[in-house]
C-alpha cells in the first residue's frame, strides 16, 4: 500500500499543472476577496473594520474548504486515470487486494488535500500578518492540522463516490469544473448564508461545505472574537457568529460542527460501499 | 505438457457475443499467436485468459487452476497493448513500485532480469524519454518481475517502425529461450505469426482456423510459380491440352502447386519452353486471405 501512496504522490506533486488546478479555486476565492468583498464585508459587519484579523480569519476558513475540495477532487483524478489506462487492471494481477489498491487511493488523496490546505493556510496567514498586521496564529496549528485531515476525508469520501461512477477523464474533468465553480458558493466564501433565498440556504445546508467553513473559522477566530466581544454580551457575540457563519442554524459549536462532518464522512462512504458493489464488476475493463 | 486450456470460453457484452466459444490447448514452452482483424475479439479473449475479465460463459484454466484461484495471477504475466507504466516515472521507480506490489518478490532475479535483459543504460531514465522499443522492452520486463509461467502480449509490436519491431520480436525469441516461457501474442501484423509455433485464426469471436504455421499454409494457400516461355511455345494450347489451371497476369503464366516437388517436376518437364520462372511459397497473407475474404485490411 505504502508503495502505491507513494508513486500516487510523486506522481502529483510532479505535475505542476494538478498542483495549480488544486489551488485555483482557493486562488479565486482570495483574489475576489481583496479585490472586490473585503471592502463590502467591512461596510456590512463594522467589528470587522476595527478588528481586520476577524474579516481575514474569516475568508482563510471559507478559501481553506476550496482547497479542501478543490484538492481531494485533483488528486482522486489519478484513480481514474488508472482505470482508463489499465494501470488498475495490472495491479489487480499483484498481490495488492483491491480494496487496499482503493484504500491507497484514498489515503493519498487524504494526504494531498491536507498538504494542499496547511499550504494554502500558511501562505494566507503569511499575507495577511504583512498586509494587515494581524499575528500568525501559532496556537490554533496543531487544531488546523487535524481539521484539515477532516476535511481531506469528507472530500476524499465524497469525490471517491464520483470517481467509482466516472471511467473517464472528459467527463470527470467537466464534473469538477462544475464543482469547484460551485464551491466557493457552498463554501460561504462570497457572501453569508442569510442573503440567500430559503431553498438556496437549505441545498447548501445539505452539503458539508459551510460547517467546514463554519469549523475553521470557529478555530480561527476564536482569539478576535474574544477581543472584539469582550464588553458585550454574549447574546451579542452570538447574533454576530450567525451573521457571519460561524453559526450554521442549530449547528453553533466546534464540537456539533465536528459530529456533522464526521456523519457526512459515514454517509459518503456508505453510498461510496453501494456505488462500489455494482461497479466492482466493471471496474477492470 | 498442456499449461493452458479453454472449452467453450465465451463473452457476451450487451447482448453480444464478442468471443464465442472458443477451444484453445497451449503446450508449455509454445509460442502461440491470435492473428486477427481489429474487432476480431482477440483482446478480449486474452482479458479472459489473463482473467482481467471473467467469461460469461466457458471455462479457462492454467495449469488446472481458474482465474478465480488466487495463485492464478502468479502464473501470469501481461504486457497491455498501451503501457500501464508511469511516464514521469524512471524505469528503476517503475519496475520496483510493481515489483514491491507482489509479496515474495525475488529481488535477486529482479536485478537480475534488469542486467541480463540489458535495462542497465536505461534504468535511471524516465520513461517518457524512451524510444518506442525501449518502452515496449521495459513493459515486458515488469510483466516478468514475479517470475511467470506464461507471458502474455497485447499486439507488442503495434505502433513500432519496423526496426523496434524486429529488435522486439527477437527479444520475445531470447526470453523464449532464456526463461522457458510459454508465450501467447495478438496481432494482426501476418508476418509475425511466421514465428510461432501455433496459430490461432479469429474472426468475428470464433477460431475459423488453428494450426501450425506449416500445415495451415499447406492448407490453405498454394505455391505460386510464375513463368515466361520461348516465343515459339504456345502455352494457352499446352495448359488447355493437359487441363491445367492458369492464369495470365503481367505478361506472365501463373501456375499453384500444393507442394515443392509438383513444381521442381513441370520445371524439369517444360525445361526446353521455358524462358524464364519465379517461385513464390504460399504465405500466411494467403492463409488469411483465403479465410477471412476480402474483410482484410491487412497492412494498416
Amino acid at each position: 500500500m505504502i508503495n502505491l501512496v507513494k508513486r500516487n504522490l510523486i506522481l502529483y506533486f510532479n505535475n505542476k499543472a494538478n498542483v495549480f488546478f488544486s489551488l485555483l479555486a482557493s486562488l479565486i476565492s482570495f483574489g475576489l476577496f481583496i479585490l472586490f468583498i473585503k471592502n463590502n464585508l467591512q461596510n456590512q459587519w463594522h467589528a470587522t473594520a476595527i478588528y481586520p484579523g476577524l474579516l481575514d480569519n474569516w475568508i482563510i476558513g471559507g478559501t481553506l474548504t476550496t482547497t479542501a475540495i478543490s484538492s481531494a477532487l485533483t488528486a482522486l483524478t489519478r484513480y481514474v486515470i488508472d482505470k482508463s489506462n489499465n494501470v488498475i487492471a495490472d495491479i489487480s494481477l499483484t498481490d495488492l487486494s483491491f480494496k487496499t489498491l482503493q484504500i491507497s487511493y484514498i489515503v493519498s488523496a487524504v494526504i494531498v488535500s491536507t498538504i494542499m490546505q496547511l499550504f494554502t493556510f500558511a501562505f494566507m496567514s503569511t499575507y495577511f500578518s504583512l498586509v494587515d498586521k494581524i499575528d500568525f496564529q501559532w496556537n490554533v496549528i496543531l487544531m488546523v492540522i487535524l481539521m484539515a485531515i477532516l476535511a481531506s476525508f469528507v472530500w476524499t469520501a465524497f469525490g471517491f463516490i464520483i470517481t467509482s461512477l466516472i471511467n473517464n477523464q472528459d467527463a470527470l474533468s467537466g464534473c469538477y469544473s462544475i464543482i469547484n465553480t460551485l464551491a466557493g458558493f457552498f463554501a460561504l466564501v462570497y457572501f453569508p448564508l442569510m442573503t440567500l433565498p430559503k431553498l438556496g440556504q437549505l441545498v447548501i445546508k445539505l452539503t458539508p461545505a459551510p460547517y467546514m467553513s463554519a469549523m475553521y473559522r470557529n478555530i480561527l477566530m476564536q482569539n478576535d472574537l474574544k477581543n472584539a466581544f469582550r464588553n458585550s454580551t454574549a447574546h451579542s457575540m452570538n447574533v454576530f457568529k450567525n451573521q457571519i457563519n460561524i453559526n450554521i442554524g442549530n449547528v453553533n459549536s466546534l464540537n456539533s460542527q465536528i459530529l456533522v462532518l464526521l456523519t457526512f464522512i459515514l454517509i459518503f462512504t456508505f453510498i461510496f460501499l453501494i456505488v462500489s458493489l455494482k461497479t466492482r464488476k466493471n471496474l477492470i475493463h | 505438457m498442456k499449461i493452458l486450456e479453454t472449452q467453450n470460453l465465451t463473452k457476451v457484452i450487451d447482448h453480444k457475443k464478442i468471443v464465442n466459444g472458443i477451444n484453445m490447448q497451449v503446450d508449455k514452452g509454445q509460442l502461440v499467436s491470435l492473428l486477427g482483424l481489429n474487432g476480431a475479439g482477440k483482446s478480449t479473449t486474452l482479458k479472459m485468459l489473463t482473467g482481467i475479465n471473467y467469461s460469461t460463459f466457458g471455462t479457462v484454466k492454467i495449469m488446472g487452476m481458474t482465474p478465480k484461484n488466487h495463485n492464478y495471477s502468479h502464473q501470469i504475466g501481461v504486457v497491455f497493448q498501451n503501457s500501464i507504466l508511469d511516464k514521469e516515472l524512471s524505469v528503476k521507480n517503475n519496475l520496483f513500485i510493481r515489483a514491491r506490489m507482489y509479496k515474495n518478490i525475488d529481488k535477486k532475479y529482479v536485478d537480475s532480469l534488469i542486467e541480463e535483459l540489458g535495462l542497465q543504460s536505461i534504468l535511471h531514465q524516465k520513461y517518457k524519454n524512451l524510444s518506442g522499443g525501449q518502452r515496449r522492452k521495459v513493459d515486458i520486463i515488469r510483466a516478468l518481475l514475479h517470475k511467470p509461467k506464461i507471458l502474455f502480449l497485447d499486439e507488442p509490436s503495434t505502433g513500432l517502425d519496423i526496426q523496434s519491431r524486429n529488435k522486439i520480436w527477437s527479444f520475445i525469441k531470447s526470453l523464449k529461450q532464456k526463461y522457458n516461457l510459454t508465450i501467447i501474442l495478438t496481432t494482426h501484423y501476418l508476418e509475425e505469426t511466421e514465428q510461432s509455433d501455433y496459430v490461432y485464426i479469429m474472426d468475428e469471436g470464433k477460431f475459423i482456423a488453428s494450426d501450425s504455421v506449416e500445415n495451415l499454409k499447406i492448407k490453405y494457400s498454394k505455391h505460386i510459380l510464375a513463368l515466361t516461355f520461348n516465343i515459339n511455345f504456345d502455352a494457352k494450347q499446352y495448359f488447355i491440352d493437359h487441363d491445367i489451371k492458369y492464369a495470365y497476369e503481367h505478361n506472365k503464366y501463373l501456375i499453384s502447386f500444393n507442394n515443392d516437388k509438383l513444381a521442381i517436376n513441370f520445371i524439369t518437364d517444360m525445361q526446353n519452353d521455358i524462358d524464364s520462372f519465379e517461385y513464390k511459397h504460399g504465405t500466411m497473407d494467403d492463409v488469411f486471405l483465403n479465410l477471412t475474404g476480402n474483410k482484410a485490411n491487412l497492412h494498416d
